[in-house]
């Protein structure tokens, strides 16, 4: 669980919909000068999948501070060969060796993020199995996500 | 749980003690074509973002972000789709004979 601090603009899905994300930068103003939290799936559907992801991962590199990205239910090794980010990958590259490191970075996002203690995020929704913020803490969630 | 989708529908009740228990204003959640871009659901305890307009290219959807500013209050700001790239010259390439 991230401890995100207010001001923030919290995003939803992207969907490799990289100049619609353009768009949404012109509106909350660009990293470092606003504070961002995306809740996850930025990959599939879209035709830019790659270029969404590695923007967002190389602007958490270098503005980690600004910058919150938790996993969505598409951030995994199944989801994106069914859904175009497995099929993008090949095309672009030929071999499918970025998706295979782009997909095990996945395993390391993180769920969930609180802002100032007050607004819960996280991509889909509640579980009937979590209870308390306790019980996401203790969630062994390096892996794919479970079918 | 829903038997043919394995999924787990959570109620105003659901959301609301989840809220209460830890202390929460509000469950930011995003997953779902919203037509406005966002949705606030559950009496204000879940709102729903969705941040990618006319979704798929197709849906014709709004998309939207949350304000959180430095006092917490929140507000959503809708956005369209950025200008698809080549329509607009596609259009300037009208044949002559239809001036």
């Amino acid at each position: 669980m991230v401890n995100v601090r207010a001001p923030v603009y919290i995003c939803g899905d992207v969907h490799g919909q990289f100049y619609d994300l353009m768009e949404l930068f012109k509106i909350g103003g660009k990293i470092p000068y606003s504070n961002y939290l995306f809740l996850g799936d930025y990959v599939d559907r879209g035709y830019y999948s790659l270029e969404t992801v590695c923007l967002l991962l190389s602007l958490k590199v270098r503005y980690k501070e600004r910058l919150t990205i938790l996993r969505g239910n598409h951030e995994s090794r199944s989801i994106t060969q069914t859904y175009g980010f497995y099929d993008e990958c090949m095309r672009k590259y030929e071999n499918n060796n970025v998706w295979k490191m782009l997909t095990e970075l996945f395993d390391y996002l993180p769920l969930t993020a609180v802002v100032e203690g007050q607004i819960f995020g996280t991509h889909g929704g509640l579980s009937p199995n979590i209870k308390t913020l306790d019980d996401i803490r203790k969630l062994d969630r390096f892996q794919e996500v479970p079918s | 749980m829903d038997i043919w989708t394995g999924t787990f529908p959570y109620t105003q009740d659901n959301s609301m003690k989840f809220n209460h228990t830890n202390g929460l204003k509000k469950i930011a959640r995003a997953h779902q074509l919203m037509n406005d871009g966002y949705q606030n659901t559950h009496d204000n305890h879940v709102t729903t973002v969705f941040s990618a307009p006319n979704y798929c290219y197709r849906c014709g959807n709004l998309a939207a972000v949350i304000e959180v500013d430095e006092n917490m209050k929140t507000t959503t700001m809708q956005f369209d789709p950025s200008p698809r790239r080549g329509e607009a010259n596609l259009a300037k390439k009208t044949p002559d004979y239809f001036l």
